[in-house]
C-alpha cells in the first residue's frame, strides 16, 4: 500500500477587504493544519469534517476510507473494499451527532451499481440505503440509476443524494431516511447541501446554465438563487453561507430570501491552484469563534487536503 | 414371499461366526464379496444384510443398473435363511443413449459357504417379476446348487412371474457350498427403463429421472475444479464442460440437443453425475450478434442449461498483448490528432477549456466563435474567444501521464459511448459519462478516469477475493453481465481471461 505524505504547514493567511462587504475587514490569523498530499491512483476521492471539527474522513490513497484525528494525526482505516462493486469509495460525510459515516461506493464503472451506504465510525454496521436496478432494454448497457454524493439533513433523520438516471442521462435529488426507507425524488438537478433549518435542499441545474436553486420540502416550491452565479464549493455547517470560487478566492456568499450576498472573501490563492475550477470540494465547519475550511482540490497527478483554521 | 433359502438341521455343533462368506458375481465380474468366499462358522450368526448398487455393461453397450441386497439370518445352530432381492434394469446404450435394449443376456451368480457340523436338509426356489414396458422375448431362470443337490426353476419368459420352490438335503455336515445362477434376459427392444424383479425386491426408481445440465458457471471446485466458462467464443473450435445430473442418482445415458451447437451423449455414474461437452456452433466474425444455446436432453426431460455465444469481438482475449497495454509510445499527440481526422471524429475539432468545458471548432482557428457547438458539464456558459487544449492532446497527456497505450483510450471512447465514429458533439449527459467512468463529472475526468482505471485494472492483484492469477476466471456470481442478443436482457456470465490487458 502507497503511504500518503502527510505534513504540517504553519503560516498566516490574510483576509482582505471585500468592497461592500457587511463584515468589517479585519487580518485574522489563519492556519493551516492539516496538509495531505497524495498520488491520485484511484477513483475514490471526497472528505468531510466531523461536526466537531476534531475528526476528517477522507478516501486514502489505498482507496479505503479513513479517519485521521486532526489534533494528533492518527490515522486509522474504517472501511476496505468490502467486495464487488463496494470498493470505489467517494464523498464520505459525518453524521450530526458524529457516529456514523454515510458514502457512495461502486465499482468504477458504470457497470457496477454505485449505492448509499452508512457506517459505524469503527467500521461496522455496514448499512446499504440504495439499491441500483439494472438498465432494461436492447441498447442499454450498465444500470438505470445511481446513487452519488449523500448528505445528513441537520438532524440527521434524512439523507439528501444525487440520483443520477442511467438511461437519460439525468440528474435528480432524491432523499430517504437514514436507514434507506422512503426513497424521494425531489427535484431535477445535481444536490448540493441542505439548507440549515433542513427544510430545504439548493440543487443546481446543468440543463439551466448551471442556475442553483433552492428547493422546498414542505411546499414542493423552487426557486432560483439571485447572485449565486458559480456552483458553491461548501456551505458553513450553522448557516446558509456558502463557499464560491472567486478569481483564485474564497467568496463566503449568504442566501437569505433566495438572494445570496457576499459577506466575506478569503485570499486563498496562494494555497490553490490558479486554476480554481480544479478544487473540487470545499467543506466548512466552525467551532465557537473559529472557522475550519477543508480545501480538497486535484489535478490529474495529485490529491491535496487542505484544513485550515482561521480565528 | 418365498425366501430363496432356507435350511435347518437339527444336531448343530455351533462355533463363532465370520462375514463375507457370501459373494456375488455379475457378468464375470465379483461385484459382493470375494469369490470363491471364506466358509462361514458355524455358531449362529444373526442377520446379515449388504446392500450392492451397480452397472454392468455388455459388450454390445447396453447398459444394466443392479440393485439389491445380500441377506442371510441364523436364528439358532445350522438353522439359517435368506435372499437376495434384486432388480435388474435396462437404463440404456453407453454409445446410442435412449435407444431399446438389444437381445441381453445378463448373468448373476451368489454363493453362500455355510458351515454346519450336521447334514442339512431344506427348501430353495424362485420368485421374479417383469416390469410391463419389457419386452415379450425377455426372460428369467435359476439353477441352485446346494452341495451335490441341484434345482432349477425357469426359464420363465416374460410377462408371467414366477413363484417356485424345490427341496434338498446334504448328505453329510461342514462347510457347505450354496450357490445360486441366475440368468437375466432382455428381449430385442426392451424399454430404456425396463426391468426384472426376484425375490421381492422393490422395483427401481422411476424410468423418467429428472435430469439437471449445468455449467459451472460459479466455478464450484465440487462441480469441477476446470471452472469450465457457460461463455464461448463461437468459433466452433472451443468446447466448454456441462455438468449432468440425474436424480434420484443413477446410471444414465442422456443424449442432449443444444440450440446452436452441439453436445455429445452423457452416461452419469451410479452417484448420477455425468461430465460432458458442448461445441458452440459459428458466429461470422465481426456480426455482433450473441447467441444463447439451450441444453436439454433429449431422451427425458431435463432443467436446461444456458451457454453464450460471442464472435462480434473475441470476448476472451484483447487484441492488445500486455506489453503494449503499457506503451504510450504507440501514437503521438499529432498521430491522434490525425486518426481522429480520419475517422472523421468531433473529437478531432474538440478543444478544451478548463476543466468542465469545451466547444467544437468548427472553422479550425482553435477559438470559440459565435455558433458553434459548446459543452459545458455545468451548464455555466462559456463565451466567445475560449481557446485551450485540444482533445487530441488531453488524450495523449492522460495516456503518458498513466502510462498507458493512448489506443486503448481511444478504443474505450469509442466503446464506451461511439465517441470515435460520432462527428457532432454529443450532448453534455452523454460527455459527462463519456468513458462510462466511476460517476459523471466531465468529459476530461473522465478520459482520466478511464486511465487510471484502466491501469488499476491491469495492476490488480486480487479480485472479488481471489488472487489474480492468469488465467483468471471470473464466476457468474461475480456479477459480470453481457447482453445477449435476442435473449432476455443481459445475463451474468462465467468466463476466463488469459492476460493482464484483457482483465483490464
Amino acid at each position: 500500500m502507497k503511504q500518503a505524505t502527510v505534513a504540517i504547514i504553519v503560516f498566516t493567511l490574510v483576509l482582505s477587504t471585500v468592497g461592500g462587504a457587511p463584515r468589517a475587514a479585519t487580518e485574522h490569523p489563519s492556519t493551516i493544519v492539516f496538509n495531505f498530499k497524495q498520488s491520485q491512483e484511484h477513483l475514490g476521492s471526497g472528505a468531510s469534517l466531523s461536526p466537531d471539527s476534531t475528526k476528517i474522513v477522507f478516501v486514502g490513497a489505498d482507496n479505503a476510507l479513513h479517519i485521521v484525528d486532526i489534533a494528533s494525526h492518527q490515522d486509522r482505516q474504517v472501511l476496505r473494499s468490502v467486495g464487488p462493486g463496494l470498493d470505489v469509495f467517494d464523498n464520505p460525510a459525518f453524521s450530526p451527532d458524529g457516529k456514523r459515516l454515510v458514502f457512495s461506493a461502486s465499482g468504477g464503472t458504470k457497470y457496477y451499481q454505485s449505492n448509499i451506504y452508512t457506517v459505524r465510525l469503527d467500521g461496522t454496521g455496514l448499512l446499504q440505503l440504495t439499491r441500483a436496478e439494472p438498465a432494461q432494454g436492447e441498447s442499454k448497457e450498465g444500470f438505470s440509476e445511481y446513487f452519488y454524493t449523500p448528505r445528513y439533513s441537520p438532524d440527521g433523520s434524512q439523507i439528501l443524494a444525487w440520483r443520477y438516471d442511467g438511461i437519460l442521462g439525468t440528474d435528480s435529488a432524491v432523499t430517504m431516511s437514514s436507514s434507506g426507507a422512503g426513497l424521494r425524488v425531489l427535484t431535477s438537478g445535481q444536490p448540493l447541501f441542505w439548507d440549515n433549518a433542513g427544510q430545504a435542499v439548493f440543487v443546481a441545474r446543468r440543463q439551466q446554465q448551471g442556475t442553483i436553486y433552492e428547493y422546498d420540502l414542505v411546499s414542493g416550491a423552487t426557486k432560483p438563487i439571485q447572485g449565486l452565479d458559480e456552483r458553491p464549493l461548501g456551505r458553513l455547517l450553522d448557516t446558509n453561507t456558502f463557499v464560491v470560487p472567486q478569481n483564485g478566492q474564497l467568496d463566503l456568499m449568504t442566501v437569505e430570501q433566495a438572494t445570496a450576498r457576499s459577506t466575506q472573501m478569503l485570499p486563498l490563492a496562494s494555497t490553490i491552484p490558479s486554476d480554481e475550477s480544479n478544487m473540487t470540494l470545499v467543506q466548512v465547519s466552525s467551532d465557537q469563534s473559529d472557522t475550519y475550511l477543508l480545501l480538497r482540490y486535484e489535478n490529474e497527478s495529485r490529491e491535496v487536503l487542505q484544513i485550515v483554521r482561521i480565528r | 414371499m418365498f425366501p430363496a433359502y432356507e435350511g435347518q438341521n437339527q444336531n448343530s455343533t455351533g462355533v463363532s461366526n465370520t462375514q463375507n462368506f457370501y459373494s456375488l458375481d455379475a457378468n464375470g465380474v465379483c461385484e459382493v464379496g470375494q469369490w470363491p468366499p471364506p466358509p462361514s462358522e458355524t455358531e449362529p450368526f444373526g442377520i446379515v444384510a449388504e446392500p450392492f448398487n451397480f452397472t454392468v455393461t455388455l459388450d454390445n453397450g447396453d447398459l444394466f443398473q443392479i440393485v439389491g441386497s445380500l441377506n442371510l439370518n441364523s436364528s439358532g445352530e445350522c438353522s439359517f435363511g435368506g435372499g437376495w432381492p434384486l432388480s435388474i434394469q435396462y437404463v440404456g446404450n453407453t454409445v446410442n443413449g435412449g435407444a431399446n435394449s438389444q437381445e441381453d443376456t445378463v448373468p448373476i451368480d451368489v454363493y453362500y459357504n455355510v458351515a454346519c457340523n450336521e447334514s442339512l436338509g431344506g427348501t430353495d426356489g424362485f420368485s421374479g417379476s417383469f416390469s410391463p414396458d419389457i419386452s415379450p422375448g425377455s426372460s428369467a431362470q435359476l439353477t441352485w446348487m446346494t452341495g451335490s443337490a441341484q434345482n432349477s426353476f425357469g426359464p420363465f419368459s416374460a410377462p408371467n412371474a414366477s413363484n417356485q420352490s424345490g427341496s434338498w438335503t446334504t448328505s453329510a455336515g461342514g462347510v457347505i457350498p450354496i450357490e445360486g445362477s441366475f440368468q437375466a434376459v432382455f428381449g430385442a427392444g426392451s424399454a430404456v427403463g425396463s426391468y426384472i424383479l426376484i425375490f421381492g425386491a422393490q422395483a427401481p426408481p422411476p424410468t423418467s429421472p429428472k435430469i439437471s445440465i449445468n455449467t459451472n458457471d460459479n466455478c464450484n471446485k465440487k462441480i469441477g475444479i476446470d471452472c469450465s466458462a457457460n461463455i464461448v467464443l463461437a468459433d466452433g473450435l472451443e468446447q466448454t464442460v456441462l455438468y449432468f445430473s440425474v436424480s434420484p442418482p443413477k446410471v444414465f445415458t442422456i443424449s442432449s440437443t443444444a440450440t446452436f451447437g452441439s453436445v455429445a451423449s452423457v452416461t452419469t455414474l451410479a452417484d448420477g453425475d455425468g461430465q460432458g461437452a458442448y461445441t458452440p456452433g459459428n458466429l461470422l466474425f465481426g456480426d455482433t450478434d450473441t447467441t444463447a444455446a439451450s441444453v436439454t436432453a433429449s431422451n427425458r426431460a431435463s432443467e436446461a442449461a444456458t451457454i453464450f455465444n460471442y464472435d462480434g469481438f473475441n470476448f476472451h482475449e484483447s487484441q492488445v498483448s500486455d506489453s503494449s497495454f503499457r506503451d504510450v509510445s504507440t501514437m503521438s499527440t499529432s498521430e491522434i490528432q490525425t486518426f481522429l481526422s480520419d475517422q472523421e471524429s468531433f473529437l478531432a475539432r474538440f478543444i478544451f477549456v478548463g476543466t468542465t468545458q469545451g466547444f467544437e471548432d468548427l472553422n479550425g482557428n482553435g477559438v470559440l466563435d459565435p455558433g458553434e457547438p459548446i459543452y459545458s458539464a455545468t451548464g455555466k456558459p462559456l463565451k466567445p474567444g475560449a481557446k485551450e487544449t485540444s482533445a487530441a492532446t488531453i488524450i495523449h497527456q492522460s495516456a503518458v501521464l498513466h502510462k498507458i497505450n493512448p489506443e486503448v483510450l481511444i478504443a474505450t471512447a469509442e466503446k464506451e459511448n461511439s465517441l470515435v465514429s460520432s462527428d457532432t458533439l454529443p450532448s453534455a449527459s452523454v460527455l459527462n459519462f463519456g468513458m462510462g467512468c466511476h460517476k459523471p463529472n466531465t468529459f476530461k475526468r473522465q478520459i482520466a478516469c478511464a486511465a487510471i482505471t484502466l491501469v488499476n485494472r491491469f495492476n490488480d492483484k486480487k479480485a472479488f477475493g481471489r488472487i489474480v492469477r492468469y488465467p483468471f476466471f471470473f464466476h457468474s456470481g461475480d456479477g459480470i453481465q453481457h447482453y445477449v442478443t435476442d435473449y432476455s436482457d443481459r445475463e451474468a456470465v462465467g468466463f476466463s481471461v488469459n492476460t493482464a490487458a484483457t482483465y483490464a
